[in-house]
């Protein structure tokens, strides 16, 4: 994970890794830094990195595919998905669940935004958000602390209210809270907003479909 | 299972007397919650255990719609898919909901559904079945447990099913107990609906709500139900104007009112949180 330091750790096929090998990134991954103690020593090493992961919906791969039928028994995906803990779920800023591509959509030339203009607007925010946290040593909205996020996320009344019953539907965790607003923060900055508006706390919830109770049985 | 259990026998009251009308009537029923439902009026739902998203939703709804409108039990085999959804869809409504084991108590099947035991009882509803508390379930037992749902049933919906299905058992026992069998239609060539659509063939009767099922049936009353107002606010309509009861991916909506991804997304949340959309996994949003 060190050597990842400041740079990105993509894990593919994130059920697959070992329970105990992905539980110990938890620490990690919210502190920054990881330690190792051996016999005679104990070591420090700094793990500031993007974590990106990938994984299929089922072991088969084709649950909620509108042409393949999954294969896969309910206990089967369940004990696939349950693979990924909560507590790392709620580590992990944005999920985002994809469809297949269909054949046609290979070939249209439907309008995307290109990755030059996305790349401008990104650094655009990188650029509002350093001039922002100059005097409190960090680089972007991921690594506010609680303090700074209380500074610096402030929320208007019908944002409020719209994450109140966000949580009372969908069973957030503390930790979930914290992660809105840090996304919510960075979509205001990437639409060039000085405060989080109720569209931006919205989009971020979007982004919280994992650990969301989305209309299972029971 | 810490539930407390009745026993009823042959000769009970509240034996279900529509049980008695079978040659291979069992002895005994063990029954938790409401025993006093078994001689109600009742309809049947069951189909595919690995049904898709559209008939799980369907059954929900059919149930939901089945209890909101009149008083009658709905009837399932408490397996995961279109039973789980018949047997939700009724306590949704509170509506009452009897569920058929294919074993005994101290084997609920399947684990993931136990939940669902006290949410029955909850609802004034009730879990039978005619086998030991320690039977364990095996196939013999849930092909059984299917005529007695028929027998138990004044008429059996038939969702999604396969050839050479369960459901096609339960439907069989219908016809031979001389009970109406509706059937939801499906794609000609889609495996999943073999069943369903040679049911269809041999005489079932083609429904696609709850509406037409009640129309077969002039002894019950319906109550009124109140319409509901949807009040959409004026700036999420646009995109409430193509979510559909299908179903469709957040990207295929922003395609096609023309917006951008992000653009869509906060107002799917504020549908969702107001209740009037509901998200699947897959990031797909339906009515």
């Amino acid at each position: 994970m060190s050597l990842a330091h400041y740079g990105v750790l993509f894990l593919d096929e994130l059920p697959e890794f070992d329970r105990n090998a992905l539980e110990v990134m938890r620490g990690p991954l919210e502190d920054r830094k990881i330690t190792i103690s051996r016999a005679n020593c104990t070591l420090t090493y700094p793990c500031n990195f993007m974590f990106i992961a990938s994984m299929n919906p089922c072991p088969c791969g084709y649950a909620n595919d509108s042409v393949n039928k999954c294969t896969c028994t309910p206990q089967q995906i369940s004990k696939y998905v349950k693979k990924i803990s909560g507590p790392l779920l709620d580590r992990i800023d944005l999920h985002i669940e994809v469809q297949p591509v269909e054949y046609e959509r290979l070939q249209d030339d439907a309008y995307a935004e290109d990755s030059k203009s996305i790349k401008e607007r990104v650094n655009q925010a990188k650029k509002i958000q350093k001039e922002r946290y100059l005097e409190y040593n960090v680089l972007s909205n991921s690594e506010l602390t609680q303090p700074m996020i209380k500074k610096f996320c402030k929320l208007n009344n019908d944002a409020q209210s719209l994450l109140k019953d966000a949580f009372k539907q969908y069973g957030f965790s503390a930790r979930t809270y914290t992660r809105i607003l840090k996304v919510a923060r960075t979509i205001a900055d990437l639409a060039k907003s000085e405060n989080i508006e109720i569209e931006h706390i919205a989009e971020a919830i979007q982004y919280r479909v994992l650990d969301k109770k989305i209309s299972k049985e029971n | 299972m810490n539930n407390k259990f009745k026993i009823l026998l042959k000769e009970d009251v509240n034996f279900p007397q529509k049980l008695l009308e079978m040659e291979d009537a069992p002895d005994v029923l063990y029954v938790m919650g409401n025993e006093k439902i078994l001689n109600e009026f009742s309809i049947a739902i069951v189909g595919s255990r690995k049904c898709s998203r559209e008939s799980a939703e369907l059954a929900r709804m059919i149930a939901e719609d089945l209890c909101e409108s009149t008083d009658v039990a709905i009837i399932s085999g408490f397996a995961v898919g279109v039973d789980t959804m018949a047997h939700l869809g009724a306590i949704n409504k509170k509506g009452k909901t009897i569920a058929v084991l294919g074993g005994g108590f101290n084997y609920i099947y399947p684990k993931t559904n136990i939940p669902l035991i006290n949410k029955i009882i909850d609802a004034g509803g009730a879990i039978i079945s005619e086998y030991m508390p320690n039977d364990i379930p095996n196939k013999i037992f849930f092909h059984n447990r299917n005529r007695i749902i028929a027998a138990l049933s004044s008429g059996i919906v038939v969702i999604e099913a396969k050839d050479r299905s369960g459901s096609l058992v339960t439907a069989r026992y219908g016809k031979k107990f001389d009970k109406k069998i509706f059937v939801v239609p499906g794609d000609l060539y889609n495996k999943s609906f073999e069943g369903s659509n040679e049911l269809l063939a041999k005489g079932g009767i083609c429904i696609r709500n709850c509406n037409d099922i009640l129309s077969h049936y002039s002894e019950i009353t319906i109550k009124k139900i109140k319409k509901k107002n949807i009040d959409v606010p004026e700036e999420l309509q646009l995109v409430y104007s193509v979510i559909d009861k299908k179903g469709k991916t957040a990207d295929d909506i922003a395609n096609e009112i023309n917006r951008k991804i992000y653009d869509v997304l906060p107002a799917l949340t504020m549908l969702e949180i107001k209740g009037l959309i509901k998200q699947y996994p897959g990031k797909i949003f339906s009515l």
